[in-house]
């Protein structure tokens, strides 16, 4: 069937009567959908996209500067935290050396307060180490003078007494 | 004219039938016959499709489009990356044509899809006149731009001089047939498709009056087919048509060759 119509070349495409109709009214239709297309279709598409791009634009502009804002923000917190630390540290040390200093200063103040109670202490020892050697030369004077009294009825003369007994008692210290 | 009564048989029609101009409107001026047809009909439908389609797509003109909207612009796109693609920035001027040639060409096919209807397409008359004005054109383009020079679109570079006289000739045809291959191509794959789609429908139908009806669906099954395959026939040789259009373009402007 097909072939048969090819070959009595009854193709419609072929009737060349028809040939101006389809031009002219193909020149009219697409001349006007020509003007639609580049008159309303096409800016209102191109107005569109370039206001996208324009508010992807912007909207990419902003996030770059937050991002930056950001990014200074955490550099300042990070600046004030390693401040905060050094500060810390230094006040550390500070108190250290303070209560160090103190330790020495209260730990030589006592020693010295010891050293002078020693001291004082000695001299009392001594005084009193005195005094009763004192006592026991007197003690002594006064026994050897009642036993000779008492033994030989001689009167010993006190100051030569006192000056012998001292003399013996120098002897038997060294 | 007298197809009005062979259109309207109640016999087997034959595939061819469905490719013939009706008149609807008698138009006589000067002697020409302008009558409105039923592929003039289809062109106007088609049109009306087209400014439906993409102006209802762009009435919101959201920043965020919806699927209309973005339908719409990404054939925008589709169209403006394939001139960017073969002709670059300075082919801009000439998109609103090619956008347009493009649209005309697709929605002219895909309609032809529907039954009962007419393919303006699968008519060399349209396509030989589309073929002959981006012919044209371009080749008014690139003399407007070079003048002589253009002729040197003739001289393929880098070929031996002894080849010269054997080149330019086949340069110069090739040149020429560059319509009626466009024109051609995109008609024969039109008529040829729809043509295809009648026979088949028509062999199910001769099956069924010749008591082999149990064969009649491998037939059927055979048009779903088909009509997939149309489909995309529709859509690749809109494309095809426009980015022929393009390169030719894209010769007359630059004669890189």
């Amino acid at each position: 069937m097909p072939a048969a119509a090819f070959a009595e070349s009854n193709m419609p495409q072929l009737r060349v009567e028809t040939f101006a109709s389809q031009v002219f009214w193909l020149v009219v239709t697409f001349s006007v959908l020509y003007v639609v297309i580049s008159q309303i279709v096409l800016p209102q598409v191109r107005t569109t996209l370039r206001a996208r791009e324009t508010r992807i634009g912007v909207d990419r502009e902003q996030a770059d500067e937050l991002r930056k804002e950001a990014e200074a923000a955490h550099l300042r917190a990070r600046e004030a935290l390693a401040a905060a630390r050094a500060e810390n540290d230094r006040l550390l040390r500070e108190a250290h050396d303070r209560a160090a200093t103190a330790f020495r200063a209260e730990t030589q103040r006592l020693q010295a307060a010891l050293d002078n109670e020693r001291v004082e202490a000695e001299a009392r020892i001594e005084a009193s180490r005195m005094a009763a050697l004192r006592d026991a030369e007197a003690a002594t004077v006064e026994l050897v003078r009642s036993l000779t009294t008492t033994l030989t009825s001689v009167q010993v003369d006190d100051a030569a007494l006192s000056g012998a007994v001292a003399q013996a008692a120098r002897e038997n210290a060294t | 004219m007298a197809t009005d009564n062979s259109a309207n048989g109640d016999a087997a029609h034959g595939p061819l039938e469905q490719f013939e101009i009706v008149t609807l409107e008698s138009i006589q001026i000067g002697g020409l016959d302008l009558s409105f047809t039923n592929s003039a009909l289809w062109m106007l439908i088609a049109v009306a499709t087209i400014a439906v389609v993409f102006g209802g797509g762009m009435r919101r003109r959201a920043i965020i489009p919806g699927r209309w909207q973005a339908a719409v612009e990404l054939t925008y796109q589709f169209v403006a990356n394939m001139l960017q693609d073969n002709v670059g920035p300075q082919g801009a001027r000439y998109f609103p044509f090619i956008f347009t040639l493009f649209l005309f060409i697709l929605f002219g096919n895909l309609l032809g899809m529907i039954p009962y209807s007419f393919t303006y397409t699968s008519h060399i008359a349209v396509t030989f006149a589309m073929a002959a004005v981006v012919f044209v054109g371009v080749t008014v383009i690139g003399l407007a731009r070079h003048g002589v020079r253009f002729l040197s679109l003739f001289v393929p570079s880098g070929v031996p001089v002894v080849l010269i006289p054997l080149m330019v000739p086949i340069e110069i045809i090739s040149y020429f047939v560059r319509p009626v291959s466009l024109s051609l191509r995109l008609f024969a794959n039109m008529m040829a498709g729809h043509t295809m789609l009648k026979v088949f429908g028509g062999f199910a139908g001769l099956l069924l009056s010749a008591g082999l009806g149990f064969l009649a669906p491998v037939s059927v099954i055979l048009i779903v087919a088909l009509t997939g395959f149309e489909l995309l026939v529709a859509a690749i040789q809109a494309y095809v048509f426009a980015v022929l259009s393009c390169l030719y373009l894209s010769d007359a402007l630059d004669l890189h060759h």
